[in-house]
């Protein structure tokens, strides 16, 4: 598996920025804002701290642009940016204290102006609701690996452990989002045709 | 854990990523419905999650303002005159500290420190009734501007008084975030009462820290 890539922008554009142009800047914002906050507001999932760190990702992206050597993919060093930010976000211990806020999940979402509600919206919603409920590494982990691409090996770097762990998490995390799909499914059936059984759960 | 006797779903998900698994598990998954089927499962649970639509950005809002790409050192006299203006200040803080360790010894028996003495809190606040949430609001507002109304702080400073001061900053400004991000998140009234209550604990130990902060920085200048 290899990391799925953002679209690329034109590297006229990032040697503008570089030259401290600030339309190349804004370009820069308006082709990976969008990408880069769902990454992050999928690993962070309150909108506030995540619009804080897309900020604090921008910023230090700008700033540092000069340090972008042009060797790879300019998206890829902007999304490592995003995700070590996050990263350090999970581990910090003021997101820790905030964590019991996290109980409560009203108010926070922000699809909510999706209309007409489908099928392929509801399992959506399911999912969504369901990866909000995992642990922060566990969601952490299953997004980057199923979502963005990144190998065990990569993970296991970026959160300094093993690729155990990371394979461990990521098994954790599908155990918990089919636990928490099953129950939403059993307390509010789906007309899904494909809603096969739940698996037994003895471990 | 095991999806049938000879599956677990580690084994699944290597399957599913095209990692390294036995030769005989493969076989073993293709042969057995359950393990086909939750191998099924966790490829749809993977396309869910990669269908999640694109959420969209705020609008951008930072200033993306040019700054200086080099600073330019400092001129030779400058850098001199910053020496010299560097060495005054240590010795003026050297002084000052001498002279502020020397005082705290001292008993100080008229202090008027009775600023926030009349806050005491009762343990018995009744946090399902709103108006005691606005009565907490109404003491923290009134603490707040008690220190406002506090001289300045002084300049040269000592470093446990100016550490104790950042924490209890530091903390009140947490209690606020988490007010601030509990309006979101629909906080019970107890939690909403239970983090003023912190917030004025916070606020009138600061007050009560900036108070001697000020009355010693005032003892300094008369002597």
């Amino acid at each position: 598996m290899t990391q799925v890539l953002l679209p690329e922008i034109n590297a006229s554009v990032i040697v503008a920025a570089q030259a401290g142009d600030c339309p190349a800047h804004a370009a820069i914002y308006a082709h990976y804002s969008n990408r880069i906050f769902t990454l992050i507001y999928r690993i962070i999932p309150r909108r506030s701290l995540a619009e804080d760190l897309l900020q604090e990702v921008f910023i230090e992206v700008l700033r540092e642009i000069n340090q972008f050597a042009g060797i790879g993919s300019f998206g890829g060093w902007l999304r490592s940016i995003a995700v070590n930010k996050c990263l350090m976000q999970i581990r910090s211990p003021w997101h820790r204290s905030m964590l019991w806020l996290d109980d409560s999940t009203s108010g926070l979402a922000i699809e909510q102006q999706v209309p007409a509600p489908d099928i392929a919206h509801a399992l959506q919603t399911d999912m969504d609701a369901a990866l909000r409920r995992l642990a922060p590494l566990t969601r952490a982990v299953v997004w980057l690996h199923d979502v963005e691409g990144y190998t065990h090996a990569e993970i296991a770097q970026l959160f300094g452990r093993t690729t155990s762990f990371s394979k461990s998490q990521l098994t954790r995390a599908h155990l918990r989002l089919r636990e928490y799909l099953t129950a939403n499914e059993t307390s509010e059936p789906l007309p899904c045709p494909s809603a096969t059984q739940p698996l037994s759960t003895n471990s | 854990m095991p999806i049938c006797n000879s599956t677990t779903l580690d084994q699944l998900l290597s399957i599913r990523d095209a990692g390294p698994v036995e030769a005989y598990v493969v076989q073993h998954v293709n042969t057995c419905a359950a393990c086909s089927r939750e191998l099924d499962r966790l490829r749809e649970t993977q396309s869910l999650l990669n269908a999640m639509p694109i959420l969209a950005a705020p609008a951008q809002s930072f200033s993306l303002q040019s700054e200086p790409r080099d600073k330019q050192p400092l001129h030779a006299s400058r850098r001199i005159g910053f020496v010299g203006f560097a060495t005054a200040a240590s010795v003026i803080a050297l002084a000052t500290l001498i002279a502020v360790t020397r005082l705290s010894h001292r008993e100080d028996t008229t202090s008027p420190v009775s600023v926030a003495t009349s806050y005491a809190l009762t343990d018995n606040l009744d946090f399902d009734d709103r108006p005691g949430i606005a009565s907490l609001v109404v003491q923290s507002q009134d603490l707040e501007s008690r220190l406002h109304r506090l001289p300045s702080r002084p300049i040269v400073e000592r470093a446990s008084t100016t550490t104790v001061i950042d924490s209890l900053q530091d903390s009140i400004q947490l209690v606020d975030y988490q007010l601030s991000a509990g309006q979101d998140s629909g906080l019970s009234d107890r939690q909403t009462a239970q983090l003023w209550k912190d917030r004025i604990q916070l606020m009138d130990s600061l007050v009560k820290v900036r108070y001697a902060e000020a009355q010693r920085f005032a003892v300094l200048q008369y002597q």
